[in-house]
């Protein structure tokens, strides 16, 4: 009964997902997260563990956990895998150094067995800056291209902006809903 | 069986609701934990399941307590502040590791600066407790500014200004900023036991209300709340409540008459533990039964005592070996102050101890009544009675022993027994024994009275025999055994007097020559496993296991057979073992039908052994009992197992 009961309410009300940002450090998840959540820029410092907040978005409420990057923290990240619909996983555009790094993480996600039927969303954040990398190259560069088997974007960001974030969510949400 | 108790037997079983709950099954049900939708009260349930089995002493592996603690993080998603204020208990409780542990540093610090005060209160009172000792020491600088400057609020307010921009990296600078952390928490502590319904969480906040709260500036707020525990709750919460509130009375010396009124309602309580606590403390409150001291409580460590130790120490003739603090370390039960003294002398080494006695032995016939020595004691010194407080016997055993120099060499007494009657009382000779544990020898002290005798006792290393013994003095004769090493031998031994009775002529007073042997057949005397060892206490049980390396861990399980009750199945293996138990567990709530006890004690030569005992009741009344014990040696954790075995 209980459960029949929940089915329904899902029907016909808002329906929930949950949501991880990963990334590097200084890619601007917190960032954005807050732009997504209460709709301005937030001061923010390095994430020593994680934020989680609600988002709502178009009917779906997205349970979003914003996992610190930092190099100390990343080993806990997949002690938040399990019931994850879809990854966000956002890059600094300008951080030409560590695409290498960041193709490496972003690859060992798409390896894990909790997140295999997890959508991947990628931002390509911090267009603003001079020197950012373009979508493509940053698709490029963290081998976006030899995904088999996923159902993945990627999208142009500036989180200081707000340019680009809604575009990815609207996109998600679509995609959760062909899932169901 | 009246109405009445029947009422209280019931109102008993109904405050314990996880009597007997597993482990294994609780650490499942926390799966709940991860849930994409959280059930809030559930969780709230089974955390308070997690905090009773540790509650209890119940122990989690490395890795179950990793897997709890990430699970419980993701209750950070829900809103229900009380779902909220449980998650920081049990993180508090858990003590993550310290590497793992940063992972809610985040959720903290946005918890510290959220507009709902249970947040910042808790928060405040989590990181406290898991911050590491590098930021500690970061947080004790801040800390010596802050007192330094702790009466010009404007100083304080620059100081954490200066902090924050000088990005300290510990949250902890960021708590001076709230300068009334504390009282809000404890605030907040109060309303939270008006509706608590868990008798250890109340009964553990009363105590720290009761610890803390006389130090804030208004005191006298508290003082309502835990009285009204004394009339609303359970008998173990307001026995707490009780004590609570005479630690106001004590420290607040302007609440005291108040104080004393509330208390002299709790005489009548229908409860015997509460009516004692209340008489106790009235008693203390007015200045007798050790006074207002006894309620506060002392350092665990006192000062002085520390001071002679390390003096007698170092005239010693033993300072190639380390100086041990264990010598130091008050036992847990004191009771009056001049327990308390005693109870340091037990401790003390054998040398220090005999010039510490002569020093106040000295003092004592000049100032009689402005000794701390216990009166029993001075009676001992001047008059030789044999009978009396053990414990003062026990002091004296230790400067005669240490007299003789043949003793001397042995080293160190590691423990003295309390002293055993071998004779029936009033007869001619009254002859009690002290086994003094030494670090490979076992000596039998034989204290013997009214008459003059000579005696020769057990072979093997030596006998110290008593060349005269006065009339209604007492006289000591040693006899000292040499254990093999690493062996902690038992046994009975089979004790005879043999002695020459010479006669005096009265008129000269002289003793005649030739006397005739005579021989005193005396009780038996058992030399048992709980001799070997000291019972001292850990402060801190779980810390102390933690950290001793589980490398000799050894758990055995034993069959008690049918026992009456738990309690008596407790008492009975720690009267065997002879060690300390640690964090009250030593007491099994009524009905229950498990119950751990923790324990710690130092076997002979110094090894520190921790023992962790679960026992169980089945329906027909059969106690089985687990034990585990961990120790620094593999000889130290043996001698447990053995010790229960042979028993």
């Amino acid at each position: 009964m209980g459960l029949w009961l929940s089915r329904m309410l899902s029907w016909f009300g808002d329906q929930e997902a949950r949501i991880l940002v990963l990334g590097l450090d200084n890619a601007g998840k917190t960032t954005i997260l807050y732009r997504l959540q209460v709709g301005e820029i937030v001061a923010t410092i390095p994430t020593i563990g994680f934020n989680v907040e609600t988002v709502s978005y178009k009917n779906i409420k997205f349970q979003v956990w914003d996992l610190g990057g930092q190099t100390s923290i990343r080993p806990y990240w997949r002690c938040y895998y399990p019931n994850t619909q879809a990854i966000i996983y956002v890059v600094d555009s300008t951080d030409h150094e560590r695409i290498g790094t960041s193709r490496e993480e972003f690859h060992a996600i798409l390896d894990e067995d909790e997140l295999k039927d997890s959508l991947i969303l990628v931002y390509a954040n911090k267009q603003d800056l001079p020197g950012a990398l373009s979508d493509a190259q940053i698709a490029e560069g963290l081998g976006l291209y030899s995904i088999k088997n996923r159902t993945w974007a990627i999208f142009k960001t500036s989180a200081v902006k707000g340019e680009g974030l809604t575009e990815g969510l609207d996109w998600l949400s679509n995609a959760l809903k062909t899932k169901r | 069986m009246d109405s009445k108790a029947k009422d209280e037997d019931a109102e008993e079983t109904e405050f314990s609701p996880f009597y007997g709950i597993d482990k294994g099954a609780v650490l499942q049900e926390a799966r709940c934990f991860n849930d994409p939708q959280i059930d809030a009260r559930k969780c709230q349930q089974v955390i308070t399941k997690l905090l009773y089995l540790l509650g209890q002493g119940e122990s989690f592996t490395k890795k179950e307590a990793s897997e709890v603690f990430f699970s419980v993080t993701k209750l950070f998603q829900s809103k229900d502040t009380n779902l909220r204020r449980m998650v920081y208990l049990c993180i508090k409780d858990i003590c993550p590791s310290a590497d793992e542990v940063i992972i809610v540093t985040s959720s903290l610090m946005k918890d510290m600066n959220s507009k709902t005060d249970l947040y910042r209160s808790n928060s405040v009172r989590v990181l406290c407790k898991i911050i590491d000792s590098q930021l500690l020491m970061q947080f004790h600088a801040v800390a010596l500014l802050h007192a330094l400057r702790a009466s010009d609020r404007l100083a304080i307010s620059k100081l954490v200004t200066t902090l924050t921009k000088a990005n300290v990296k510990s949250p902890m600078a960021q708590c001076l900023d709230i300068p009334d952390a504390k009282e809000s928490g404890l605030s907040h502590l109060c309303e939270f036991i008006e509706d608590c319904e868990f008798t250890y969480l109340s009964a553990q906040i009363l105590h720290v209300l009761g610890k803390e709260g006389p130090k804030t500036k208004e005191p006298s707020k508290y003082i309502r709340y835990i009285y009204n525990r004394i009339i609303l709750e359970n008998a173990t919460v307001r026995a707490a409540a009780v004590s609570s509130l005479a630690s106001f009375g004590a420290q607040v010396e302007s609440l005291r008459p108040r104080v004393v009124t509330l208390l002299q309602r709790a005489l009548l309580d229908n409860d015997d533990e509460v009516r004692d606590r209340a008489t106790l403390y009235l008693a203390q409150l007015s200045g007798k039964a050790g006074g207002v001291q006894a309620i506060v409580g002392k350092p665990d460590v006192s000062l002085e005592v520390l001071e002679k130790n390390l003096q007698g120490y170092l005239e010693s003739e033993h300072t190639e070996q380390p100086f041990d603090m264990v010598c130091v370390n008050v036992p847990s039960v004191r009771s009056t102050e001049e327990d308390s003294l005693a109870d340091h002398w037990g401790c003390i080494p054998a040398a220090t101890c005999a010039a510490l006695a002569e020093l106040h032995a000295a003092d004592s016939l000049e100032q009689p009544f402005q000794n701390p020595l216990p009166p029993a004691f001075v009676k001992v010194q001047a008059t030789g009675e044999s009978a009396g407080n053990w414990l003062t016997k026990k002091r004296c055993c230790h400067l005669y022993a240490h007299e003789c120099r043949q003793l001397a060499s042995l080293g160190n007494v590691f423990k003295s027994t309390p002293p055993v009657r071998l004779t029936e009382e009033d007869t001619e000779y009254n002859i009690f024994c002290v086994k003094h544990i030494f670090e490979e020898h076992v000596v039998f002290q034989f204290d013997c009275t009214n008459t003059i005798s000579e005696q020769e006792g057990f072979e093997d290393n030596g006998v110290v025999p008593l060349r005269v013994m006065p009339l209604k003095g007492v006289g000591h004769t040693f006899s000292i055994l040499r254990r093999a090493p690493g062996s902690l031998p038992v046994g009975e031994l089979t004790n005879i007097l043999r002695f020459t009775v010479k006669e005096i002529d009265p008129s000269t007073g002289e003793v005649e020559e030739e006397g005739y042997a005579d021989e005193y057949q005396l009780e038996d005397l058992e030399v048992a496993a709980a001799d070997y060892m000291k019972p001292v206490m850990v402060p801190n049980f779980r810390k102390a296991w933690e950290e001793m390396p589980a490398d000799f861990e050894q758990g055995d399980e034993y069959g008690l057979g049918p026992r009456k009750d738990l309690q008596e199945a407790v008492e009975a293996v720690m009267g065997i073992l002879g060690m300390q138990a640690c964090e009250g567990t030593e007491a099994v709530p009524p009905n229950a039908r498990s119950h751990t006890v923790l324990l710690s004690g130092f076997l002979v030569g110094h090894q520190q052994v921790l023992v962790r005992m679960s026992f169980g009741m089945d329906a027909s009344c059969n106690v089985a009992m687990k034990l585990v014990a961990r120790g620094q040696t593999q000889g130290g954790v043996e001698a447990v197992h053995s010790t229960i075995q042979n028993a």
